[in-house]
């Protein structure tokens, strides 16, 4: 069989190295004796171009944009509105964990390690979102928002009384293996994974469904089916960011994954404007700067302002661009060129 | 001249609904005929569009049956009568708005589609290849209809006429053996209409499909029409060619009322 050599192959191994000098650009030079200190090289205390704490922010809104662009798939193609986003994040960030902790064996290469860790994280979230997803996806509209807020907080509330993975006391020495260098070249796969899907037949019959259940059906296409499988690979987008989350702070407490997180999830997509991938990543990326972001200011005033610009600028958003920064009411929603 | 020693493509028999106490269609016995063109007139509320989408699999008949191609079709599914060749429009337009007209045309498509989910995820040639070609069939289709010039133009922001055309596009992009059309001249003007009127014979002649068409404009039914059925109050009442029907006293009472 003749190699075939296409665009997306050399994308996903452009962003490889694009992610790996970037790392190193920001965070400074490891040294190059091993393997896994390039891989997994994270930054100390005053070495490169950026302090460990814009670092790890900067590890924060990748994890963001993933779980943002995950929801898109169902909130802005499909028209699903779910409720329930973090209850995934929470099945991969303990499954990958637990699976780290418990099931892959020592002597295994770290980034085997890590490659089997993300794997498992997103594949039983898929599972469940399998599951979940052929119960409650003859719901509409509302009713699935329910339902789905309802299995988000029953997930959460489950691992609560998993005695085995920490409960109360929160799940901690996970190892830390997620750095700039991973989390950039996740999210750009994740996002041109999207992108493929959203300029496939795929992604034209969850606009179909989107727009008129009954005309697809009618069309000879089933819906369910479609939606069902949306929903597996959104959560095991979901589950995935999860394992990522939990690789990079090292602990895990159930009250990270409450609803609250889930309408946080929801907020990015409406922000960035619902259906648009590009929408998707600056709404994530906005909502992990704004409350963060303003920090500096506290030396200025004196007081912790941070909370009243971050609800002041969503607000004056949603006034002046109701459709979102990138949604348009007539005519398609915007995206960056590279996205189009 | 109808021929009704053919097979019927599609055949109720003694077929009723009744949601509750009301009866949509009761003891509805008709068949049609492959590559014929048929009416369904009647009265508003008379049960015409429940008909439709008993047959399309939307509602399950509550008495008799319904054979579609030979088969009965109880228990199917709508998406499966669809991908079986039934195609219909809707009397209350249906398209999907965000999409352009192509990407209407070619969503129905999805049925004949060869490729897989990795050949769309890494944009292989065979992917390349079948988009190309369903752009292709459903370019056509739009300039088969007269809107192919549209083609990129958002389905909602298309002048009502259009759209109407457009459904009629997507639903021929499934390769139907048996076209519905609920109303397909409502609120069209008469130059629209008689736009409209040619374009259907065209399509029928030129696909050999078997047509049922609802509708009001009694100038067009008669123009088209090979056969006509009547209903009234979910009754069929009166069948035949035009000139018969026209001249059905039952007809003609359902229509005007009774002279005292």
């Amino acid at each position: 069989m003749k190699l075939q050599f296409n665009k997306t192959i050399f994308l996903i191994l452009g962003f490889f190295f694009f992610s790996l000098l970037m790392n190193w650009a920001l965070a400074g030079f490891p040294s190059f004796s091993e393997i896994n200190s390039i891989l997994f090289f994270k930054p100390g205390r005053s070495e490169g171009l950026i302090s460990p704490y814009i670092y790890s922010i900067l590890i924060l809104l990748g994890i963001n944009v993933i779980l943002s662009v995950s929801l898109t798939l169902l909130n802005g193609f499909c028209g699903m509105f779910t409720m329930g986003h973090a209850g995934f994040m929470a099945i991969g960030a303990y499954a990958s964990s637990s699976a780290m902790m418990f099931l892959i064996p020592e002597a295994t290469p770290l980034f085997l390690k890590l490659i089997l860790g993300l794997l498992i994280g997103g594949g039983i979230s898929a599972l469940i979102g399998f599951l979940i997803g052929i119960s409650v996806l003859r719901l509409n509209g509302d009713y699935l928002g329910m339902v789905t807020l309802g299995f988000g907080e029953i997930i959460r509330i489950t691992i609560l009384n998993i005695d085995a993975v920490g409960g109360a006391r929160g799940m901690t020495d996970i190892p830390q293996m997620i750095n700039l260098f991973s989390i950039m070249f996740l999210v750009l796969v994740v996002v041109l994974f999207t992108k493929r899907i959203r300029d496939s037949k795929y992604g034209r019959t969850m606009f179909a469904i989107k727009e008129n259940e009954l005309a697809t059906r009618l069309m000879g296409i089933n819906p369910t089916n479609i939606k069902v499988q949306t929903f597996v690979i959104s959560s095991f987008l979901a589950g995935l960011a999860g394992a990522c989350f939990a690789h990079s702070e090292g602990y895990l407490s159930t009250q990270t994954f409450s609803f609250v997180k889930s309408f946080e999830i929801i907020a990015m997509n409406v922000i960035g404007g619902l259906g648009s991938i590009s929408g998707a990543i600056i709404g994530g990326a906005l909502l992990t700067i704004l409350p963060e972001g303003f920090r500096v200011l506290q030396d200025f005033t004196g007081i912790d302002l941070r909370m009243i610009i971050y609800a002041l600028t969503i607000t004056l958003i949603m006034i002046f661009l109701p459709q979102g920064l990138f949604g348009s009411k007539k005519g398609k929603v915007k995206e960056f060129p590279w996205l189009k | 001249m109808v021929e009704i020693n053919k097979n019927p493509i599609a055949e109720f028999k003694d077929m009723s609904l009744a949601f509750g106490g009301i009866k949509a269609n009761s003891n509805v016995s008709l068949s049609l005929t492959p590559g014929l063109m048929h009416g369904l007139i009647g009265p508003n509320g008379a049960g015409k569009s429940t008909l439709f989408n008993v047959l399309t699999g939307i509602y399950q008949p509550t008495g008799g049956e319904v054979f579609y191609d030979g088969k009965t079709i109880a228990g199917l599914a709508s998406h499966d009568l669809a991908k079986n060749g039934i195609g219909r429009t809707f009397q209350n337009i249906r398209l999907f708005k965000e999409l352009t007209a192509i990407e209407n045309v070619m969503t129905p498509l999805f049925n004949v589609s060869k490729t897989s989910f990795t050949d769309h995820l890494f944009a292989t040639k065979k992917y390349a290849a079948e988009e190309k070609s369903f752009r292709q069939k459903s370019q056509e289709l739009l300039d088969l209809m007269g809107i192919g010039d549209l083609a990129e133009v958002r389905a909602d922001a298309l002048p009502y006429g259009k759209q109407r055309k457009l459904e009629i596009a997507r639903a021929l992009a499934l390769s139907p053996k048996l076209l519905l059309l609920d109303e397909p001249a409502a609120g069209l003007n008469p130059t629209e209409t008689q736009e409209l009127t040619n374009l259907i014979k065209k399509i029928q002649h030129q696909f050999g499909i078997t047509v049922l068409l609802i509708e009001h404009d009694m100038r067009l039914v008669m123009q088209i029409c090979d056969i006509i059925f009547v209903l009234d109050h979910g009754e069929l009442i009166a069948q035949g060619k035009p000139q018969e029907v026209q001249d059905n006293p039952k007809v003609i009472e359902a229509y005007l009322g009774v002279a005292e």
